[in-house]
């Protein structure tokens, strides 16, 4: 039991995996439960995919990868709020357009790269076991921030993802409460750049509330299992990753482990939530 | 009401923060090893040969990358970084080719040595464009036409200004001549580190020498039958060969040393036509490397293409049983590949 | 901050004033011509077909969309201003019954505008609400989920969320669509409770019967307003052919009543 379970997180570095996989699942639990009651998931994975240019640019310019994703995800959240207004376009294909834009235009700033692009691979999808201290800080002072932002508004936000109508109607900008989650979810996935990168964070920011949501009754206890269910997915993520690898020989990358173990959780908890649902109804409306 | 939630949550960030400093404590190596044996960690295949040349069964090699894996970019999993951590040397090629080591080893908080295998090379410089543009004698209007389509400068400038030497070709082994290099540096670390069997290192070295001017001359001699000397590789990795052997590089399918660069639609074409025009007489693929855009380029331009089981070794050596599997095996595969294809 | 009463029997100061209100969206009219005055304590019945603008003078009311012309006075400021002291109650129908809050959060919701950003509900807003889920009858189900509580029960916690904001004004967007009645019976009582406690109350709605039994007052609308006044002086045939024309409409007593074409000059047949 020692070997396996304590043993692993005796070398530094999965010391570090470990802290960064805690606070990012925390994290994607907690502002993904207003992710997910607002039901704006495609529109949260148009904003991680925003990023990449950011980070592209900052790379050509040999300048912060951190700064340059913040500047990107704060832009085009910005941009998003203000467009949405105009109802436009149908904001489900404006979203789509925006999404392959920004990607786009970030794929054709790397391309102009003809050095190692090792960098940015890395930012596409994390490396999480090559987090350093410094890391740690960045990601704890980001996910703090956007922490305090969902609590401070929390009432104001449940209410907008319940009632919008009536949200409107007690006098509540929906542009000013979009645009304040928007901010916090940028920060999550800046945040989370280094442990899973930003191809793979919506999972962390999704499936953790998904699978609350089918297990839980209020908000409170959705937030709680939610970044329950994020923190134990990158632990035991991080347990598979390094037994396959050291134990077996066979070549797992972390971030995509976590992942899966998400994508697991949440096919169990929907399993589960099914198999009752058959369970309690009368035996004769049951097909045989 | 949400309040009373949050300070847990906010003391559990506050405390994980503080226990990542508190992780970086060295729990590094753990008790050395039964046995006296050093642990030496190489990235590529062929530095780990190199090693395993020079010090046999004195040491414990742990090697990275895996043969027929591409080296540029590789992600070190659990068991990787772990042996970071254990290892007393730590061999790398250098040039920017294993630049993924650096963050690994930060973060594996070793108390090895790292070595630079590729320290005192005379490396081929140069931006990757400018090597294939004067090679294949493409005119100056393409240069030209680059430039104004927005190539600014500052893409050249970040190539050359970044890190050590990124712009410089990396494949420094497929010279016989570096290889010794490389070789001393290995053996002048393994000295430092293990003076016990310094006598052994040293005679392995010598004797390895004496193989290696063998080889050279060898290969020489093969390439000298050859009239038609045009070479064209899935990527820029034999610019040490060629100018050894003196062969005529007319271009690659990928025109970089790093294989993740996409050729455009123009240089593609370009190739094309440079292969007719030069009268090239087989294009290699590479044994890391999908071969479909070598195939692609063969078949419009109507040559062989020599792949398969058949492809150069570019980036590193052969699985064991296979045609590449030790340095000096896949050198002298590579010579005859290219000798019987261009014959 | 509560806005100070007026308390003058002789003549208290209007809940609501509109005054030849037009709204208009990109240069087509929405409403138009829309003047009338609802003291503290009446109840107006918006009664008029689909598109007629019923929708649109509630969001104006709120302040949620410009006027093009005219003016309205809300408890004697602007709507936006007076926001908070309005309360609106949706259909209920428009609410996901899968979200995850209970009956009594959704009716602490009425209390999240006097409480303000980042702090949480005191004692006196949770025995508000209290209050108020008991006035519609609903406090035994204050635990459960609001999306397990019938169509009509719904709509009361809804009503019961209104009455905790305290508001002088109160909007209720067809409130008697598909309830059962026991259901109308309990929000027919609390309306009256209202209006007698100085609350004014505006309502679309389709139900003429029902009309009757809850407002003092209606307004004819048909993207301009038809009449205004007393409901038994405003509901004559000849208004309702003009507001409905061409149109199927329930009159008192489940009668159905096919409105014909007018033949007036301002009416033109139209094919849609």
């Amino acid at each position: 039991m020692h070997d396996l379970l304590i043993a692993p997180f005796e070398l530094g570095f999965m010391q570090r995996a470990l802290v960064i996989s805690l606070i990012v699942g925390a994290l994607g639990g907690i502002v993904g439960t207003y992710v997910v009651l607002r039901r704006i998931a495609f529109f949260a994975d148009t904003l991680t995919h925003t990023v990449f240019p950011g980070v592209a640019i900052a790379f050509v310019l040999d300048g912060s990868l951190y700064v340059g994703a913040l500047v990107a995800g704060l832009v085009s959240a910005v941009l998003f709020g203000l467009m949405s207004r105009r109802d436009a376009l149908d904001d489900d294909a404006f979203m789509a357009i925006m999404l392959t834009t920004f990607f786009g235009f970030g794929v054709m700033v790397v391309s102009r790269i003809t050095t190692y692009t090792n960098d940015l691979v890395v930012l596409l999808f994390g490396r999480v076991l090559t987090v350093s201290r410094d890391d740690i800080v960045v990601t704890s002072a980001l996910g703090a921030i956007a922490v305090l932002m969902v609590a401070f508004a929390h009432k104001e936000l449940t209410l907008r993802a319940f009632d919008p109508e009536g949200s409107m109607a007690q006098g509540y900008r929906p542009l000013l409460l979009d645009l304040w989650l928007n901010i916090a979810v940028t920060l999550v996935v800046v945040a989370s750049l280094k442990a899973v990168g930003t191809v793979l964070v919506i999972a962390l920011l999704v499936t953790p509330a998904a699978t609350a949501r089918l297990v839980t009754g209020s908000i409170r206890t959705m937030m709680a299992a939610a970044a329950a269910v994020g923190m134990a997915a990158g632990v035991v993520g991080l347990l598979i990753s390094y037994h396959a690898s050291v134990n077996h020989g066979i070549r797992l990358a972390a971030g995509p482990t976590i992942v899966s173990v998400l994508t697991l959780s949440f096919l169990v908890a929907l399993g589960g939530v099914t198999v009752r649902r058959r369970l309690r109804r009368p035996a004769a409306l049951v097909a045989a | 009401m949400m309040r009373s939630r949050m300070i847990p949550v906010v003391a559990l960030l506050a405390l994980a923060g503080a226990a990542g400093c508190g992780g970086d404590s060295s729990t590094a190596s753990k008790d050395a090893p039964a046995t006296s044996r050093i642990t030496v960690v190489a990235t590529t295949t062929q530095v780990q040969d190199f090693v395993k040349v020079i010090a046999g069964d004195k040491v414990t090699l742990v090697g990275l990358l895996k043969p027929n894996i591409d080296p540029h970019d590789f992600e070190p999993g659990p068991a990787e970084q772990k042996s970071l951590a254990e290892a007393e040397v730590i061999v790398k090629n250098g040039v920017g080719l294993d630049k993924w080591l650096d963050a690994a080893v930060k973060a594996a908080d070793t108390s090895a040595k790292v070595i630079d295998a590729s320290a005192g090379v005379t490396l081929r410089e140069g931006g990757d464009e400018h090597a294939t543009e004067h090679s294949a004698g493409a005119s100056e209007t393409d240069h030209a036409a680059e430039h104004s389509a927005g190539a600014s400068e500052t893409d050249h400038a970040a190539e050359h200004s970044a890190g050590e030497t990124a712009g410089g070709d990396p494949h420094i082994w497929h010279n016989p001549l570096n290889a010794k290099i490389m070789m001393d540096n290995i053996t002048t670390a393994l000295v430092a580190a293990d003076a016990a069997n310094a006598a052994t290192y040293q005679a392995n070295q010598t004797a390895y020498n004496v193989e290696l001017d063998a080889l050279d001359a060898e290969i020489q001699s093969k390439i000298n039958t050859l009239t038609n000397k045009k070479l064209v590789t899935n990527h820029d990795a034999f610019g040490y060969y060629v100018d050894r052997y003196g062969l005529e590089f007319v271009g690659a399918v990928i025109p970089s040393f790093d294989t993740s660069a996409e050729p455009s639609a123009a240089d593609v074409t370009d190739l094309v036509a440079q292969i007719k025009d030069a009268g090239v007489k087989a294009i290699f693929a590479e044994s890391s490397l999908a071969p479909s855009l070598t195939e692609t380029i063969g078949r419009d331009a109507g040559v062989t293409v020599v792949e398969g089981d058949d492809s150069l070794y570019g980036d590193t050596l052969g699985p064991v049983g296979s045609a590449g599997e030790t340095y000096l095996k896949m050198m002298r595969h590579n010579t005859e590949t290219i000798v019987n294809a261009l014959k | 901050m509560p806005l100070p009463v007026m308390s003058s029997p002789v003549m208290p100061s209007p809940a609501l004033v509109f005054d030849d209100v037009t709204v208009a969206f990109d240069s087509s009219i929405a409403v138009e011509g829309v003047s009338a005055v609802v003291q503290p304590g009446d109840s107006v019945a918006l009664i008029g077909p689909n598109g007629a603008g019923k929708s649109t003078l509630l969001r104006a009311t709120l302040g949620l969309v410009p006027l093009a012309r005219g003016s309205i006075t809300v408890l004697g400021t602007d709507p936006v201003t007076a926001r908070r002291h309005v309360a609106y109650v949706p259909q209920a129908d428009q609410l996901d019954r899968e979200f995850p809050v209970t009956v009594i959060d959704v009716v602490r919701m009425g209390r999240y505008r006097s409480v303000g950003w980042g702090r949480r509900l005191r004692r006196s807003d949770k025995i508000l609400a209290a209050d108020a889920l008991e006035r519609v009858g609903l406090s035994d189900r204050a635990h459960d989920r609001f999306g397990t509580l019938s169509g009509g029960q719904r709509q009361r916690v809804l009503l019961a969320r209104a009455i905790c904001q305290q508001a002088r004004l109160l909007l209720l967007d067809e409130p008697f669509n598909g309830v059962d009645s026991t259901t109308q019976e309990a929000l027919l009582a609390v309306l009256s409770e209202l209006r007698n406690d100085g609350v004014a109350i505006v309502m679309p709605t389709h139900d003429l019967a029902v009309a009757h039994l809850a407002c003092g007052d209606a307004c004819l609308l048909n993207r301009r307003q038809v009449a205004f006044g007393p409901i038994e002086d405003v509901l004559d045939l000849d208004a309702l052919r003009d507001t409905y024309s061409g149109q199927q409409l329930v009159g008192p007593g489940d009668q159905v009543i096919i409105a014909a074409g007018h033949h007036d000059s301002n009416v033109h047949h139209h094919d849609h």
